[in-house]
């Protein structure tokens, strides 16, 4: 398989601060773009692509030393304008991340022992600290040897990151930071991962105590958008494919998968 | 004995009575005939006009079966026909009769198929048949006419023998045609009959119309061996349709190519399903010429199954003639040790080599053209595919 350069990279970037914060690998969870192709290398004609490694922090098991900010500026990232956002050395974009710490819209993660923009509270990774596994990673780049083994959020936190993500920019309206590619990776993760074991798995997750008010919800939502021929996830997802299929094809998969997904959380909720 | 030609007559008058009767008796059966015609078409093909005569061969010139005594443009030639009752000429496979200055050696037939007019040009023949096929060259005198007829033979029942072939397109026939091209041996039609689950009745008619078409090498005995696979293979597609022959239909699935291949590959036995089609044949010309890429597309999948309800139940799959997925019936797939089935070789589940060249070359456009591709490398490795140690 044909991978992009900007794929090779960011796999690279993504080794490389996995590198430099290895005194913290328990605690760090691969989510983004990256975790959704590794769950689903298909899925869309339309190959894969990102420019960046985003790490979900675990605060529950992460240690208060050595101080992260301190170790990544001692690499050589930078930081960004926004909380949790680095740049490699490489000038790839890195985003460290926490689920929501409570009310408020804190941008900011509390992290004790570490400096106060080490990262950022982003809504939807609850399910990710929760339901994840270990994984080889390997580099794309033939020259370069390096495997980690790091924890990669599931399918099921995927997809309701996705939901988050998706729901909360289409209900404030704003289209211009809505990007098709985030529904064309929910159709991935559907079509590449049996869409009722995901349901299923979600009912499971939704009876245990934290993460429960996250997921009903945004199912509720998703439900909606799947139900509809012209809701406007079917709009982006139809966007992302970029005429590689039909529109008929694509609401139709989305329909079908996104309801199965459903159905089967229903069935399975206890 | 010889009969000037009358000028008002393209044909040569041979007296049916007496000894020439007897004389034309021991000639394979049609020669007459056949004879007549080719005078009667040389005729057009020399506008200028030509002097001919019929003659049988002095006893002991095996050479050819009648010789016609030809001027064309003030030259003397000698045209050496062969013909047999069928399609081709018996033998002609073989190289062309030793002849001497002046001479032509040139096969008379009913109809000549590509295949078989082709074979007859690379061992030295020229030839004629009644549709129009003519090849007749020569140095010396310089002779070069070259016109083409039917394509395809347009009185089958005419072929020959009693419940001859009609073609080769039949599932039954792919198996022994994919045998023949797989294996290195010369199997007789018994052993290719239990090899293939073929009952010896449908072996011996495929092998009886490839012996017809010269495509099969005589070896003194009763085992088979191909003369040449690339022509063996291009004239069973003629024939042959792979979405016809094995009941295949085209489906869309919610869960795309990758998806809707992953969910059988997951949910299906491994000896119920095995690939065909772009995707097996990139992976074996992968195999054969490791230093080579293939940038083409797969825009579609081909899969042999053993139950296409089972696959259609495994990837949510919906009948759509449009469709980009295919699922065809492999009944073959549930064959035993040497048999054909499928096997892991390509690095994935995948159908012989040689089926899948046939599959593709079966279709039309690009398909084609990767199949004709995959079957020019099998040809030239000439590689033992059959009989996987894993299978």
């Amino acid at each position: 398989m044909d991978i992009p350069g900007e794929v090779v990279l960011a796999r690279r970037a993504l080794l490389d601060v996995f590198e430099a914060l290895h005194d913290h690998a328990s605690a760090l969870v691969l989510v983004g773009a990256q975790a959704v192709y590794f769950h689903a290398p298909g899925g869309l004609a339309v190959p894969m692509f990102t420019t960046d490694a985003d790490l979900a922090l675990d605060s529950d098991v992460l240690a208060t030393t050595p101080d992260i900010d301190a170790t990544l500026q001692a690499a050589g990232y930078t930081s960004g304008s926004n909380p949790g956002s680095w740049e490699s050395p490489l000038g790839v974009h890195v985003d460290l991340m926490t689920p929501p710490q409570g009310p408020g819209r804190h941008r900011t993660a509390r992290l004790p022992g570490h400096g106060s923009a080490t990262a950022r509270q982003t809504p939807g990774l609850e399910i990710a600290l929760a339901d994840n596994a270990p994984h080889k990673i390997a580099s794309f780049d033939e020259l370069d040897a390096r495997v980690i083994q790091v924890r990669v959020a599931s399918p099921a936190a995927l997809l309701i990151a996705k939901f988050a993500k998706l729901s909360e920019r289409i209900s404030s309206g704003k289209e211009h930071r809505i990007l098709a590619k985030d529904a064309g990776d929910v159709l991935r993760l559907l079509r590449m991962n049996d869409a009722s074991s995901i349901g299923e798995r979600l009912a499971e997750l939704s009876a245990e105590q934290h993460p429960h008010f996250v997921i009903a919800p945004l199912l509720d939502w998703f439900a909606a958008q799947v139900s509809a021929t012209f809701s406007p996830l079917m709009g982006l997802t139809v966007d992302a494919a970029l005429g590689t299929e039909s529109d008929r094809d694509l609401r139709e998969a989305l329909g079908i998968l996104g309801n199965n997904l459903v159905n089967s959380f229903l069935a399975a909720r206890p | 004995m010889t009969t000037q030609l009358e000028a008002s007559s393209p044909y040569t008058s041979v007296p049916r009575s007496g000894m020439f009767r007897s004389m034309w008796n021991t000639a394979p059966r049609g020669t007459l005939e056949l004879a007549n015609g080719f005078m009667a078409a040389l005729h057009t093909y020399v506008p200028y006009g030509v002097e001919c005569s019929l003659t049988l061969p002095h006893e002991g010139d095996s050479r050819a079966d009648a010789i016609l005594d030809a001027r064309i443009g003030g030259e003397n030639v000698a045209f050496l026909l062969n013909t047999k009752s069928g399609d081709t000429p018996d033998g002609s496979s073989s190289i062309a009769p030793q002849r001497r200055d002046l001479e032509v050696p040139v096969a008379l037939a009913r109809y000549l198929s590509p295949t078989a007019r082709s074979s007859l040009t690379r061992a030295g023949w020229s030839y004629w048949d009644t549709t129009g096929n003519v090849r007749l060259v020569s140095e010396s005198p310089l002779i070069v006419i070259e016109r083409q007829g039917a394509q395809r033979d347009p009185d089958p029942s005419q072929a020959g023998a009693p419940r001859q072939l009609k073609g080769l397109g039949g599932a039954a026939t792919a198996r022994v045609m994919v045998y023949l091209l797989t294996q290195n041996f010369a199997p007789s039609v018994r052993e290719l009959a239990d090899r293939t689950k073929t009952s010896v009745g449908t072996v011996s008619r495929v092998v009886a119309l490839l012996r017809n078409e010269n495509l099969l090498t005589a070896t003194g005995s009763d085992s088979i061996r191909i003369e040449n696979k690339m022509d063996l293979i291009r004239r069973w597609v003629e024939d042959y349709d792979f979405f016809a022959a094995n009941n295949a239909a085209r489906y869309r699935s919610p869960l795309g190519l990758d998806g809707a291949s992953m969910a059988i590959e997951r949910n299906l036995e491994t000896a119920t399903y095995a690939y065909s089609g772009l995707e097996a044949a990139k992976r074996w010309l992968a195999v054969f010429t490791p230093s080579r890429t293939f940038e083409l597309p797969v825009t579609d999948r081909w899969l042999y199954v053993t139950s296409p309800v089972l696959a259609e139940q495994a990837a949510s799959l919906i009948p759509d003639r449009r469709g980009d997925i295919v699922l065809a019936t492999g009944d073959f797939l549930n064959g035993g040790v040497n048999e054909e089935g499928s096997n892991d070789r390509a690095r994935l589940r995948s159908v012989w080599a040689w089926r899948v060249a046939a599959d593709l070359m079966s279709q039309p456009g690009r398909h084609a053209a990767m199949g004709e591709q995959l079957a020019e490398v099998l040809a030239a490795k000439g590689d033992r595919l059959w009989t996987s140690p894993e299978k």
